[in-house]
């Protein structure tokens, strides 16, 4: 089973984060974009450098800064003076995987120049669109807003991901592994290619395929329902959340190699694909982990 | 196989239950039955246990079960001379049913018959409505919904607990239609159907004639007449006279009533007596129960100018009505030419008793001279009261009994005083009636049972108008004084129920009595009278039959209307799945053995902490958890495979880890 295999080749060099890649990879199949938010070190540069290099990807990394021009990303169109015309130089944004690096240092100009990107998976300049390879995948990092210098992404643009996970520090064991080894960056140099593109792209269709039965659908109403219903948020989850939440499900339950959706799918995407779009009132005293948690054990499966 | 072990066998099938059901809704039937039916029913039953017994060794075959059914079909047809009237019907509905359970396999048979229970139920209200039998079918009526539970559900997955709070409860949701049928289904006078010529709708009681040795044979029932409850004071047992008809016409043996009653009186009552109502008894006759002398009836009911009364139709429901009587009157007008006539004719038979009465007329002054010669007569020329007197000729049967036998019942005295009394030229009539009661301490009512049954006379005197005389009172002034039961102290073949004297018995017997009073009152006697004055007391308004009718209508209209709305909106989501309630029961199997799913919990995350939990039953809860997932959550299902499921979850049990003790 090749994605098992990519899960494999990918605990090598990322060490004791398996719930972690697995996630990684299940957003990579649901064709939806990653937000990975930690502190800057924990490994999520590694992260999607990994699964480009796995997937057989072409991978470009842009660093965000708050100088950060939308042409800096999409491109631009320059004059040729040879051929009397203007032509577009394609920006960065043009690859199989971008790693949108601390995209909290760019202004929200920038941002929404990207976030329109992931969604539309073109590039509109000077009334041309340029369709973007396929697949494409943003893996965006973002710095604990707290930080100083960054713009924190809106609610509405943190939408466009799909999942946000956090990396978090490394287990002890896992820490010693890592300092005794080698450097995991010449490690990837060395990783196989497990899957092409192509594949890839087949994967991501047959997931669309995976049945999710009226017990399943009703589950997700419900999740959905408690979520608009419970006060102690300001929003509820958006029907693109809703969504988001079936495909990632559907993608779980294909890297565990079944053709239907379980309960257990469903529980396992949720607080990656909810928590970021959910927002705790300001009287609440629990954070929105433990609100969502209290929202998945209460309801029957 | 020991018998305990038999019966629970018995009790835990459906036919079983079936079976014990039928007999317990038959049980009231078994007295309106003959006895031959009765019998061919335990023996259906009898033959349908050997058949649960020895599993099916001894079904009939179809053609016998066939010739047996059009057997009894005949029998009952002959027996009732067709199948119109309540008491055929009801007798084939109750053969046919045990027929119908000798040959019943399916869950649709027994299902059947357990609606058969409910019609078998409501039909022994034709012949009953008491508190007892009322009380019997709703028991009844709570052990055919455990059966139909039963039926419907497997044994094993609800006890009988659940079962008997279920019923319970179904019966408390019924309650309310009930008291909306009882208290506005439209009610008409009369019954709803026709009793005419029903040989068990024929009750003891009085007739409208008397012979020798009729009122005699009233006394061997107790059956009740009615009962009397007086509003503000009781009279002494001597003066409860309770008259019903008056006879006139005698033919020498038998005495019968005057067709054309004209004579007109006028009563001057001098002092107000009592006022009292009574509940009677449905006993198919006309003629209503009257304490001497009446002045005033409810119900629009009039009054005879022999001071009875008669209802327009025969009396086929308790009736009630409320009457005022005095004993302190004065009749003031004359006796008509035609009725004087009646009052004196005496055939030609009896010439001794003439010849003493003449004789007596002829010392007397006065007429009260007359009257106590015979009473005189009675008294000291050993004559004797008793229930078994030997029996009369039919020519000359007063003369018989005043001169050769002299022992006779209170007929007997009432007539040969009315013969005594015609020939010396006294107007002279019989009244026939009930004569005494037994006061009731705990509410005070006095019921009159047929044994109190009695005849005495009244003469007419001018100027003071029709005076009571009871002969009887002459012979055995206890029967007056102290009830029917002292009167016959020393009679060898006394009724059994006078002869039982429990105190505590009869503390019981009135509680009851009072009891059963209260039922005839509030639940029995609600009649169209009642019922308007409820709507008028509700409403303010009268309402007509019509108005009722529609008010009913409505009423239930809204019933239906409103429990459908409650239903629909609370079984919105609810549907048919026995894949869940199967997983459900394994659950409720789980959380009882302590291994309960955490609300969340899906199906193989539990199925990975039970099997670390109870390895020894692996692979059976593998096959639960992973048909369920397959049934649930897969594309293409098996249909099998439901019923694989189905039954593997039924046979689980949990078997608890061997612990070592400590």
């Amino acid at each position: 089973m090749p994605v098992s295999d990519c899960i494999s080749e990918i605990k090598k060099i990322i060490l004791g984060k398996d719930a972690e890649i697995k996630q990684a990879i299940c957003c990579l199949l649901s064709q939806g974009h990653l937000l990975i938010e930690d502190l800057p070190g924990v490994g999520k540069t590694t992260m999607a450098l990994t699964l480009s290099k796995v997937f057989g990807l072409e991978f470009i990394r842009l660093q965000f800064t708050s100088d950060l021009l939308p042409a800096d990303i999409t491109g631009i169109s320059i004059f040729d003076s040879k051929k009397q015309q203007f032509e577009f130089h394609h920006g960065p944004v043009f690859t199989q995987v971008l790693l949108a690096d601390e995209i909290n240092r760019a202004t929200p100009k920038t941002q929404s120049a990207l976030l329109e990107a992931m969604e539309e998976h073109k590039v509109s300049v000077d009334g041309k669109s340029f369709a973007l390879p396929e697949p494409f995948f943003v893996i965006g990092t973002q710095n604990p807003s707290y930080q100083l210098g960054t713009y924190s992404l809106p609610e509405s643009q943190l939408d466009r991901f799909l999942m946000r996970i956090e990396m978090g520090y490394p287990d002890n064991s896992a820490e010693r592994k890592l300092l005794s080894g080698q450097d995991p960056r010449q490690l990837i140099q060395q990783l196989e290619t497990i899957i092409t593109a192509s594949s890839l792209l087949e994967m991501q269709k047959a997931i669309t395929h995976i049945h999710t039965s009226d017990e399943i659908i009703n589950y997700l109403l419900k999740i959905i329902h408690n979520t608009r219903n419970d006060n102690r948020f300001v929003h509820g989850l958006s029907p693109r959340a809703g969504m988001g939440l079936k495909k990632a499900a559907q993608s779980w339950a294909f890297i565990h190699n079944r053709d239907y959706v379980l309960p257990e799918d469903v529980q396992a995407v949720f607080s990656a694909v909810c928590n970021h779009r959910l927002q705790c009132n300001e009287q609440t005293e629990k954070t929105v982990m433990q609100l969502t948690n209290e929202i998945i054990q209460s309801i029957e499966v | 196989m020991n018998i305990r072990a038999s019966a629970l066998q018995l009790i835990s099938r459906p036919e079983g239950m079936v079976l014990i059901l039928l007999l317990l809704v038959t049980l009231p039937h078994f007295e309106y039955i003959p006895l031959w039916s009765s019998i061919s029913i335990l023996a259906l039953s009898f033959w349908r246990v050997i058949i649960i017994f020895t599993n099916n060794k001894y079904n009939p075959s179809k053609t016998i079960s066939v010739l047996l059914t059009i057997l009894a079909v005949i029998i009952i047809y002959r027996y009732s001379q067709g199948f119109s009237g309540i008491t055929a019907g009801s007798h084939l509905l109750v053969v046919m049913s045990f027929f119908k359970l000798l040959e019943s396999k399916s869950n649709r048979d027994y299902m059947l018959l357990v609606i058969l229970s409910f019609f078998i139920i409501t039909t022994n209200f034709l012949f009953s409505q008491t508190l007892t039998v009322a009380l019997y079918m709703f028991f009844c009526i709570f052990i055919t919904l455990i059966t139909l539970i039963s039926i419907n559900q497997h044994s094993s997955v609800i006890s009988l607990t659940d079962k008997s709070s279920i019923s319970l409860r179904l019966i408390g949701y019924s309650l309310p239609l009930m008291l909306v049928l009882f208290l506005f289904f439209p009610r008409i006078t009369g019954p709803l159907w026709s009793t005419k010529n029903d040989p068990t709708q024929a009750r003891s009681g009085l007739s409208d004639s008397m012979q020798p040795g009729q009122i005699s044979q009233l006394v061997y029932s107790n059956d009740l007449v009615f009962r009397a409850s007086f509003k503000i004071t009781t009279p002494p047992q001597q003066q409860l006279y309770w008259r019903a008809l008056t006879l006139w016409n005698f033919n020498g043996f038998k005495w019968t009533i005057n067709s054309n009653n004209e004579e007109t009186t006028t009563l001057q009552i001098n002092s107000a007596g009592y006022e009292y109502s009574i509940t009677l008894e449905p006993n198919n006759k006309k003629w209503l129960f009257l304490l001497d002398l009446p002045y005033l009836l409810s119900n629009d009911f009039k009054l005879n100018s022999d001071f009875t009364a008669q209802s327009p139709q025969p009396v086929s429901s308790l009736l009630q009505y409320t009457v005022n009587s005095s004993q302190d009157y004065r009749i003031s007008s004359q006796l008509d030419n035609f009725s004087e006539h009646t009052a004196l004719s005496i055939p030609g038979l009896n010439k001794r008793s003439i010849e003493l009465a003449l004789s007596w007329k002829k010392q007397a002054q006065t007429p009260e001279d007359i009257i106590n010669s015979a009473l005189n007569y009675f008294s000291k020329q050993g004559f004797y009261y008793t229930l078994s007197p030997a029996r009369l000729s039919r020519t000359d049967a007063v003369d018989q009994f005043l001169f050769e036998t002299r022992e006779g019942f209170c007929e007997h005295y009432a007539s040969a005083f009315a013969v005594l009394m015609r020939a010396a030229g006294i107007p002279s009539r019989i009244v026939l009636g009930y004569l005494g009661g037994n006061l009731n301490p705990i509410n005070n009512v006095i019921s009159v049972d047929q044994s109190m049954a009695h005849a005495w006379n009244e003469v007419w005197i001018d100027g003071k108008g029709w005076r009571r005389i009871d002969p009887t009172a002459a012979i055995s002034p206890e029967r007056v004084n102290s009830g029917i039961a002292s009167a016959l102290q020393n009679q060898k073949d006394l009724p059994l129920h006078f002869q039982l004297d429990f105190a505590a018995l009869e503390k019981l017997r009135q509680l009851f009595d009072a009891i059963d009073n209260k039922w005839n009152q509030w639940v029995l006697s609600y009649d169209k009278n009642r019922q308007r004055n409820l709507l008028r007391w509700l409403t303010g308004k009268n309402f007509s039959l019509q108005d009722i009718s529609s008010l009913f209508i409505n009423l239930i209209l809204g019933m239906l209307v409103l429990t459908s709305l409650f239903y629909l909106l609370n079984n919105k989501n609810r549907k048919v799945d026995p894949v869940s309630d199967t997983y459900r029961l394994f659950l409720k199997k789980m959380s009882k053995a302590g291994f309960a799913k955490a609300i969340s919990e899906g199906p193989r995350d539990y199925k990975d902490r039970l099997i670390s939990c109870l390895p020894d039953q692996q692979q059976e809860i593998s096959f639960i958890i992973e048909n369920y997932v397959n049934l649930k959550f897969r594309k293409d299902v098996n249909s099998k495979m439901a019923s694989h499921f189905i039954r593997a979850v039924r046979q689980f049990n949990v078997k608890k880890p061997y612990k070592p003790s400590s």
